[in-house]
């Protein structure tokens, strides 16, 4: 499990690791329990990190970019770093990359928080509102623990209510929109609705 | 910082002790003792061109050593450990000794004036410092001729009633291990396999070993041949010295290497890669490398290093 006195150290021997197998700087943005933890905004261990996508700076402006495989050298360094700290095996995840086909909150990349870890290794993490918004969306559908993530992060009525019209605005059927509904009301948060 | 210094500088200084140790065994005036250990002549040879590095006494000794005992050095043995050693490291990128300056000692060993082909080498592949010893090679009179009759020195006992061909590597591997296949027994001597198998088929035809079958292997163990092996093995332990230097120069070339010699978790990482070597050393000196899942990352650093050095004590004591 990773612990938040160990991301550092992960992600520092990952740009070693890095340094050692390629030598190439290598810029990615990460979401779920592992931004939580390391911005300080929830306090809990994640099993994995979820990457979104990879970084490249383009006269100065951040672009996102999908990964559709990690390069082999990034894979291999990721691995011995998952032996060296007895992670799982694919503890660098991808899964959330969907989100960028999807779309991206307006003003997403202008919000990362950006930590250098070496040389090589750049880790963007998504800021506060960027993760209510991707655990609105999450808490819909799938496990409890983004709901827990959700509130943990104490969203002011006015930020859920503009990350309800962003999940909105991701699926446009009828049933996702009375989900939705149906979370706010169960939650105390009937007033939203009106307004979304 | 300060702790990975005081490891390669310690790594450095007893790996240094143990090459002396056996280069005085063999006849190299020094004042650190003699091994008690039973040697490998061209393990060491190999061993010592990239310890040279380090001390170029020590390799300035080897190479007179070599050119005053010609008649002791198995050249077929320096080939191929030389390859193991030059072989291209996947973390260095780079062999631990270069093919080219392995290449020096067997025309050290045959040629009549070897320093002419000695200003030939290419200077890309042979460090300037080697060359200068290479060419300025002249008999100090610091090195003596071997006393085979010294127990550390069994190898070269042997090779003077076998001749320097694969039978004395066969035989010590059997009075240690007790038996192999030819296979087997021909990874740990560096001697080729047809070589080996011819060999162990004379020999049992001949009554000096017997030979088992089992599953899907022929087993060899001494029969007659046990006359001879008597009070060699209550005195000694089999090693195999080409292994032990290996992995052990190879780990101090990665500490005396950036990145790894600034990084005290790129240092562990690669214990982790090592530790199946450092567990089969280890056995040989009764000294196993901790656990490495009970510690993460760099934990692994201090533990691992302690065992490193208490087995180089055990080889050295």
């Amino acid at each position: 499990m990773i612990e938040k006195k160990l991301i550092n150290k992960i992600f520092t021997a990952l740009d070693r690791q890095i340094g050692v197998h390629s030598g190439l700087p290598f810029s990615i943005v990460v979401c779920g329990g592992t931004a939580l933890a390391a911005l300080g905004l929830i306090r809990r261990t994640t099993k994995d990190v979820d990457v979104l996508g990879e970084v490249v700076l383009k006269e100065q402006k951040i672009e996102i970019k999908k990964i559709d495989r990690f390069p082999q050298w990034f894979i291999e360094a990721s691995e011995t770093v998952g032996r060296d700290f007895g992670l799982t095996k694919y503890w660098v995840d991808k899964g959330p990359a969907f989100q960028l086909e999807k779309g991206l909150p307006e003003g997403f990349e202008e919000r990362l928080v950006s930590k250098e870890y070496g040389k090589y290794l750049t880790v963007y993490f998504i800021s506060r509102i960027d993760q209510i918004y991707f655990k609105l969306f999450a808490s819909l559908d799938r496990d409890a623990y983004h709901v827990e993530d959700f509130f943990n992060l104490n969203p002011s009525k006015e930020e859920i209510l503009m990350a309800s019209r962003w999940v909105l605005s991701q699926d446009d059927s009828l049933e996702f929109k009375n989900n939705l509904h149906q979370f706010l009301k169960k939650k105390g948060l009937s007033e939203i609705i009106n307004r979304i | 910082m300060k702790l990975l210094t005081e490891f390669k500088e310690t790594l450095k200084e007893k790996l240094l002790e143990l090459h002396w140790q056996q280069w005085s065994a063999l006849g190299v005036s020094s004042y650190i003792k003699e091994t008690k250990n039973i040697i490998d002549l061209e393990a060491l040879i190999i061993s010592s061109l990239l310890m040279g590095n380090y001390d170029k006494r020590l390799l300035s000794s080897c190479l007179e050593w070599i050119k005053n005992n010609k008649e002791w050095v198995s050249v077929s043995r320096i080939k191929q450990i030389g390859k193991y050693f030059s072989r291209v490291d996947t973390g260095l990128k780079k062999s631990l000794v270069p093919k080219a300056l392995i290449e020096c000692i067997p025309v050290l060993l045959t040629a009549g004036v070897p320093a002419k082909e000695f200003e030939k080498l290419d200077d890309q592949h042979i460090p300037g410092d080697y060359k200068n010893i290479l060419l300025k090679l002249e008999d100090r009179g610091i090195t003596a001729a071997p006393v085979v009759q010294k127990y550390p020195l069994l190898q070269l006992y042997f090779r003077g009633i076998f001749g320097i061909n694969a039978r004395t590597e066969i035989f010590l591997f059997l009075v240690f291990e007790e038996k192999g296949n030819s296979n087997q027994i021909a990874r740990e001597i560096y001697y080729d396999q047809k070589i080996v198998y011819r060999i162990l088929k004379k020999w049992t035809a001949s009554g000096f070993t017997s030979e088992e079958t089992r599953k899907k292997e022929t087993l060899y163990f001494l029969k007659n041949g046990r006359e001879l092996a008597k009070n060699i093995k209550t005195r000694g332990r089999y090693v195999n010295w080409c292994r032990v230097f290996y992995f052990l120069s190879r780990l101090l070339t990665f500490a005396s290497t950036d990145p790894w010699a600034e990084d005290a978790y790129l240092l562990s990482s690669l214990f982790r890669d090592v530790s199946g070597d450092a567990a089969i050393i280890g056995r040989y000196f009764n000294v196993l490398p901790p656990e490495n899942n009970l510690f993460k990352g760099e934990n692994l650093f201090a533990p691992f290093t302690e065992a490193l050095f208490k087995m180089l004590d055990k080889i050295n004591e």
